[in-house]
């Protein structure tokens, strides 16, 4: 998700005697695209002003007048509902709903084991309460043209969920990349990151089922860096989770920093998060954006994934240590086998490099 | 108010201070308190869980989370010492919520737990009931905060986890957090080593949050922190003896006793000096504490240097050529009894570490000017005291100052003059009995 901490206008409206927000997203792919929000979510907490969007999730800065502390609201932004409000299917409306609903369960399911297991690294939820979204209850245009239709199923308009988070502190990764920084920083901060992927590598055996995780779209923007470089890795919504190898949640992730697997529907090994370390390393030591060399690809209309041969090895052996290229190269291996098998063996390599004296 | 675990804490916003309910989430908070972490007469710290709500599409019902899918989170009571005094137990409360809305919610840091509730429950404590009216008997305030996985202080420091290094620049996140504190109008109050957790990556996280006080003067501060109720080992004298509030300087002693001991493993006033106001008035660090602390920092790396330069923020100055021994001064000015020679802020430690100079010999004590010439006055014995104050430009005497002997000992004299034979230059001693 790219932030863009702008305040935009908001209409206050009324809708069945509480009052609501409808805002507008000004900038970023959501451009345009407008979203309904509680003045007080459960009462509770209250929207202060828009701090990012993805895919079709929606991310508000807001403070919960009850701590005073501020929060970080997460909710959907669409569901893609309109198709079947056009054809007045009110039961594929609701398997819409659901679908991205439990995303937004699964989202905080994963950061709760993390944050239970040991992981000061990644935000706290905080909350998940439920509230009325009167915008699901808005008419629609129906496949009859001039007609509308409205959805009117009450349980459903009053359970949208909403994910409250810690509000993190600090830079994003990316405002901090600029031209390159200095190797030692660069794995002390990747270091963090990967006592996360640590955790989350680990299989979950939860009521005879067994979850396997990867984060899948690390990137600088999903990396927050506050005073003396404290690591706080977001945005768990774009994980990929299997349930007894089975795919239940694709999640996301981005050109040029996932590996040729990602593109795939099927089940992904944790050693896609080590392409991704491998990735971001390159990235922060370098300057080069990874996704910048897919366009020097003749094939970058379709790929994803940077090639081995497509990174600027030179570039990268004249501001980093040997030790370092060595694991870079051995992080990016096109082959899942090659590279490091998980959170744990990558925690090992970059400790060993953090202590290690050519660095 | 103290918890058992099995308890359970209701999170209900529509609690006695809400105003009104409506349509909005069905949902209720509950946590479940799984352990106890420590009670003191004035406050109770647990573990627990906080349960969440999922609806369930099936049922269209809401459904409480199960045991794996809840949140740890850590629990804080209220105690009331003095539970006949009405006027302590409105103060102790206030102070929950301070501690709640003003430090636990503080912006711009990571170091303080993020407050997560605030729930109203009934104090059914018998003596508490008895004493006080149903009005106040069914506000008893319980904080809810973000769990922090790590080890108290005191704990860490003697695990396979420490080393120096490591230690410094926890050091270097603690003058962060007093710094930050200071600039939001507060001030740390009262430290041990159990108000500092540091997790599994050396990351330190500030857990003593109900001891945090607002710097502007209250007349609350001495019913909540009476004189006893700070540590003997990391507070400044003047507290113990209940002859001032807290303040800045107050803090500067406390944080860098902690810093010391993180570092040293012990207590800077461990060396039993007692506790009357006197001795409290003159304790200092031991010397030989003060020489082991500076050999295990001048052991460190180049490379760990350069890295304590920026966890200090002090990069950029001359600190690195003067390491150790503008640190450790540093330290000791903020260990000093005396609350007017302290640093007056963190700002204030900083400007020292990067312009204090390096002793000629680690016995300095003092200046002395009479008859138109300086003295240097170094301490004959290892319990002597240290007089001087490293915030003060450099001892103003050059090495060509005329010698003036005054020792007794012609031993100790050798001592000493093979420690002011730096070069050739050479320098004054005095032993002071």
């Amino acid at each position: 998700m790219a932030a863009v901490d702008s305040k935009s206008t908001w209409d206050r409206f009324a809708f069945r005697n509480r009052d609501f927000v409808r805002g507008k997203i000004d900038s970023g792919q959501n451009r345009g695209k407008s979203f309904t929000v509680p003045e007080f979510i459960a009462e509770r907490y209250k929207p202060t002003s828009y701090f990012a969007s993805g895919g079709c999730g929606l991310l508000l800065k807001g403070k919960d007048i009850k701590t005073d502390a501020e929060v970080l609201i997460k909710s959907t932004l669409e569901y893609g509902e309109a198709d079947y409000a056009k054809w007045r299917d009110e039961d594929g409306f609701v398997v819409q709903l659901k679908k991205t609903r439990q995303q937004l369960q699964t989202e905080r399911r994963v950061m709760v084991w993390l944050k239970n297991r040991g992981c000061n690294s990644v935000p706290n939820p905080i909350d998940y309460v439920f509230d009325l979204n009167p915008r699901l209850a808005e008419p629609y245009s129906t496949s009859e043209g001039t007609d509308t239709w409205t959805f009117s199923d009450e349980v459903m308009l009053s359970s949208e969920p909403f994910l409250i988070m810690e509000f993190v502190h600090g830079r994003m990764l990316t405002d901090i990349i600029g031209n390159g920084i200095d190797e030692r920083r660069s794995v002390g901060i990747l270091r963090e990151v990967c006592h996360v992927f640590e955790v989350l590598h680990k299989p979950m055996s939860l009521a005879s089922r067994t979850f396997q995780l990867a984060y899948q779209d690390l990137k600088p923007d999903n990396v927050m860096v506050g005073a003396h470089d404290a690591v706080r890795l977001i945005d768990f919504g774009g994980c990929r989770v299997s349930v007894n190898g089975t795919i239940s949640a694709h999640g996301a992730f981005t050109p040029g920093y996932c590996p040729p697997e990602c593109d795939s529907t099927s089940e992904i090994k944790p050693s896609a998060d080590a392409f991704s370390v491998g990735a971001m390393l390159y990235h922060m030591i370098t300057g080069q954006n990874p996704g910048d060399l897919l366009k020097n690809s003749l094939a970058s209309a379709v790929r994803k994934s940077v090639r081995f041969d497509d990174w600027d090895w030179n570039r990268l052996q004249q501001r980093a240590s040997r030790q370092t290229v060595e694991m870079i190269k051995q992080c990016v291996a096109e082959r899942p086998t090659e590279r490091p098998a998980d959170g744990q063996q990558l925690s090992q390599m970059l400790s060993k490099m953090e202590g290690a004296s050519c660095i | 108010m103290y918890l058992k675990t099995g308890d359970t804490v209701p999170g209900d916003f529509n609690d006695t201070e809400s105003s009104e309910s409506n349509e909005a989430s069905s949902a209720v908070s509950v946590y479940r308190v799984t352990e106890v972490v420590a009670e003191t007469p004035w406050c109770g710290l647990y573990r627990g869980k906080k349960v969440f709500q999922n609806f369930i599409f099936k049922t269209r019902q809401y459904e409480e989370t199960e045991e794996h899918d809840c949140l740890d989170v850590l629990l804080k009571t209220v105690a009331y010492p003095q539970l006949h005094d009405i006027s302590n137990v409105v103060y102790s409360r206030n102070h929950a919520k301070f501690e709640l809305s003003s430090v636990l919610a503080c912006p711009d840091t990571d170091q303080i737990p993020e407050p997560i509730d605030l729930v109203l429950i009934r104090n059914t404590r018998d003596g508490f009931e008895f004493q006080h009216t149903e009005e106040f008997v069914d506000r008893e305030p319980v904080l809810v905060f973000e769990n922090i996985c790590g080890d108290p202080l005191g704990t860490w420091v003697n695990s396979g986890r420490h080393n120096v290094r490591a230690a410094m620049r926890i050091a270097g996140e603690l003058f962060t957090l007093t710094s930050h504190l200071h600039a939001n109008g507060m001030l740390l109050n009262l430290l041990h080593p159990g108000s500092i957790w540091i997790d599994g990556s050396n990351r330190s996280h500030f857990v003593g949050t109900e001891n945090v006080v607002s710097v502007k003067k209250s007349d609350t501060i001495q019913s909540l922190f009476p004189p006893n109720r700070y540590p003997q080992l990391f507070a400044a004298p003047e507290l113990l003896t209940g002859t001032a509030t807290p303040t800045v300087s107050t803090d500067m002693l406390a944080i860098a006793s902690i810093v010391w001991f993180l570092l040293t493993k012990r207590s800077p006033f461990g060396g039993g000096h007692g506790s009357g106001a006197e001795t409290l008035l003159k304790r200092r660090p031991d010397p030989n504490q003060v020489q082991s602390l500076r050999t295990a920092l001048a052991s460190l790396s180049a490379q760990a240097r350069r890295d304590i330069e920026g966890w200090l923020e002090v990069s950029g100055t001359k600190f690195e050529k003067k390491w150790p021994d503008g640190f450790v001064n540093g330290l000791l000015a903020c260990l000093d009894p005396d609350a007017n020679q302290r640093p007056v802020g963190v700002d204030d430690l900083r400007r020292i570490w990067r312009t204090a100079p390096p002793f000629p010999v680690r016995e300095v004590i003092g200046i002395q000017e009479a008859s138109g010439k300086l003295k240097i006055c170094f301490s004959a014995s290892l319990g002597a005291q240290f007089l001087h104050d490293p915030r003060k430009p450099a001892p103003r005497v050059t090495w060509q100052t005329p010698i003036v002997r005054e020792c007794s000992s012609t031993k100790k004299t050798d001592t000493l003059q093979t420690h002011l034979r730096m070069g050739k230059k050479s320098g004054v001693a005095i032993r002071i009995f």
